[in-house]
């Protein structure tokens, strides 16, 4: 009887090791197709259209090589762009950061009322980014909005400042108003990476003479620091790519001073009717991002050779 | 004593300083949108209306096809999320609890997709679905933003999976289950928590999406809201008054899920992050 019963089992188990092999390929089938069919197919078929002279302008789209890229990387506007957008992505981040930083320290040692500031701050990032860029550029309009015309009766201006309007301002404009939209993700974060601090360490540096400072150098800092590295990683990607928020605001405007590698590969693809271009673009803005992230992807791989662990 | 009282001043003032610029603006959307036109274009901006009217609201909805917008906007957001938790719950079961050849393959496109702008997307996606004949249709906006939002709920869903210990599942397919009945009689129940996150990242996402929704719409009654919104931005200037009623509208449906959802939501994007 007994002697039976465990051969019974040591059959079963041998299907569910049997069955094990096919079964992953058949559940990660429609994930893989869907992926393969709108992201990796176009990126592929991206790179195809950056060989051509594709101008929706004209019939003919004679095959040149690598001309695409030549004349990108070779222009100024390129430069001005890779520029305009490693400030965008570095300061805008930096604030987000800080900010978040800030609020998630404060909160954290308040304690009450700390649920109902959390679901506040969380707001601004969860609104859809085209309301947000509308009410922005709605307060910050030169003659009718709300920032101009305070600031004109306290008297600290005399003139409306053009917000988005001016080559030198609009692109510190967006990055505050993407600030306001962003910071809130940060201290999300940051506020349950404190939550996770255990007390009694705190506690412990308080009766040792700690300071607040001291608290928030040697303890807190340091405690945050992988939320503060996964964060940043996925801040950092979600700035760079952002689009809503310049596209409805300057539009990349004036001249090309708030321009970002996607705004710019938009503008040149869908206003320009660059395509080709516009693909070589596409791809350089691909290899820049994907060169950037490479720490980030090491980080994530080692674990990968464990059975059932990401 | 005297020293303490002054910093609690000071960090009540920076605290309240920063609940007034979280709150303003929202403030100014919704008494923005009551205001009457005059009132919106007199130089001195108001801070309370001197009349409240609906006119804006009223103009939105007669002189457009909001409702058009906001039915195809809640087609497909709610589309795109049952199809994505279907397929992505799938993959990250199988990333989750096998061990596959080709699982670091997979699981390096999946990083990778996350990362891509969607302007690298647009133009072969644009001419692929030109071809097809399924620009300004339903079909092409669900598969576009499945496609690009699968990988980052395969992530989020996997993370959640493998906190379900392996034991429940493993005693299931030696008591005969299949691996199907096991992930959605008995994983997914357990999971609802990290779906539930999943879900609504999901949703905010595609019902705020400009870029294709923009690109791949033209007829004006296929539009979604945020594509839709644009129409009051007019060569000759931005109708102020519809905007920020349209606008308002638009916030609606996501502070209400929100209210109701953001438990979910604030320990499903923070347990995500915590491990990693």
């Amino acid at each position: 009887m007994r002697l039976g019963k465990g051969g019974d089992n040591v059959l079963k188990i041998q299907i569910y090791k049997k069955r094990k092999n096919l079964t992953p390929y058949i559940f990660i089938f429609p994930a893989l197709a869907l992926i393969s069919f709108i992201i990796v197919f176009p990126i592929s078929y991206n790179f195809i259209i950056s060989l051509f002279q594709w101008d929706l302008r004209y019939i003919s789209r004679p095959f040149i090589g690598l001309e695409n890229y030549k004349n990108i990387l070779f222009s100024e506007k390129f430069l001005q762009v890779l520029i305009t957008t490693i400030i965008w992505t570095v300061v805008g981040v930096s604030l987000q950061m800080i900010i978040g930083l800030i609020l998630a320290n404060f909160v954290h040692r308040k304690k009450q009322g700390a649920k109902l500031l959390q679901v506040l701050f969380l707001l601004p990032w969860i609104i859809p980014g085209i309301v947000v860029s509308l009410i922005w550029s709605w307060m910050l309009q030169a003659d009718l909005g709300i920032i101009n015309n305070v600031l004109i009766q306290i008297g600290l201006i005399k003139e409306p400042i053009l917000w988005l309007g001016n080559k030198r301002i609009a692109l510190g404009t967006v990055i505050a108003v993407n600030t306001w939209k962003a910071f809130p993700f940060w201290f999300l974060m940051l506020y349950a990476g404190l939550l996770s601090l255990p007390s009694e360490l705190l506690e412990a540096a308080k009766i040792d003479g700690a300071n607040e400072l001291q608290l928030f150098w040697y303890i807190k800092i340091p405690h945050l620091m992988p939320v503060i590295a996964a964060t940043g990683v996925v801040t950092t990607i979600w700035t760079l790519n952002y689009f809503d928020l310049i596209y409805i605001m300057t539009g990349g405007g004036p001249g090309i001073s708030t321009s970002t590698l996607p705004i710019y590969t938009y503008r040149l693809g869908f206003q320009l009717f660059k395509f080709g271009e516009s693909a070589a673009m596409a791809i350089i803005s691909l290899v820049v991002i994907v060169l950037l992230c490479i720490p980030y992807i090491k980080m994530m791989m080692p674990n990968l050779g464990k059975e059932g662990t990401l | 004593m005297h020293k303490a009282r002054l910093k609690l001043i000071i960090s009540s003032i920076l605290i309240g300083f920063f609940i007034f610029i979280v709150i303003f603006p929202f403030y100014w959307l919704l008494i923005s949108s009551l205001k009457s036109p005059n009132e919106i274009f007199s130089g001195s901006p108001t801070i309370f209306p001197r009349e409240i009217v609906f006119k804006n609201y009223i103009s939105v909805f007669k002189g457009t096809a909001l409702l058009s917008y906001f039915l195809n906007s809640i087609i497909i957001s709610v589309s795109t999320v049952t199809l994505i938790i279907f397929i992505s719950s799938m993959a990250a079961y199988a990333i989750s609890r096998y061990y596959f050849r080709g699982k670091i393959a997979f699981f390096l496109i999946i990083l990778i997709s996350q990362m891509l702008p969607i302007t690298t997307l647009l133009i072969p996606l644009y001419i692929f679905w030109g071809k097809l004949n399924l620009l300004n249709n339903y079909t092409s906006l669900i598969l576009t933003y499945s496609g690009i939002l699968t990988p980052i709920a395969i992530w989020l869903l996997t993370s959640y999976f493998n906190r379900i210990p392996k034991e429940v599942d493993e005693s299931a397919l030696i008591d005969g289950c299949s691996p199907f009945m096991v992930l959605f009689r008995i994983i997914l129940p357990q999971a609802v928590p990290g779906i539930i996150a999943a879900s609504l990242c999901i949703f905010i996402s595609v019902w705020q999406e400009l870029i294709i929704a923009m690109t791949f719409i033209s007829n004006d009654s296929m539009r979604t809201l945020p594509a839709g919104i644009l129409v009051f931005i007019t060569s000759q200037g931005v109708k102020w008054g519809p905007v920020t009623a349209a606008g308002f509208l638009t916030c609606i449906p996501i502070i209400i899920l929100f209210v109701f959802l953001q438990k979910a939501l604030i320990s499903g994007l923070t347990e995500g992050a915590m491990k990693g």
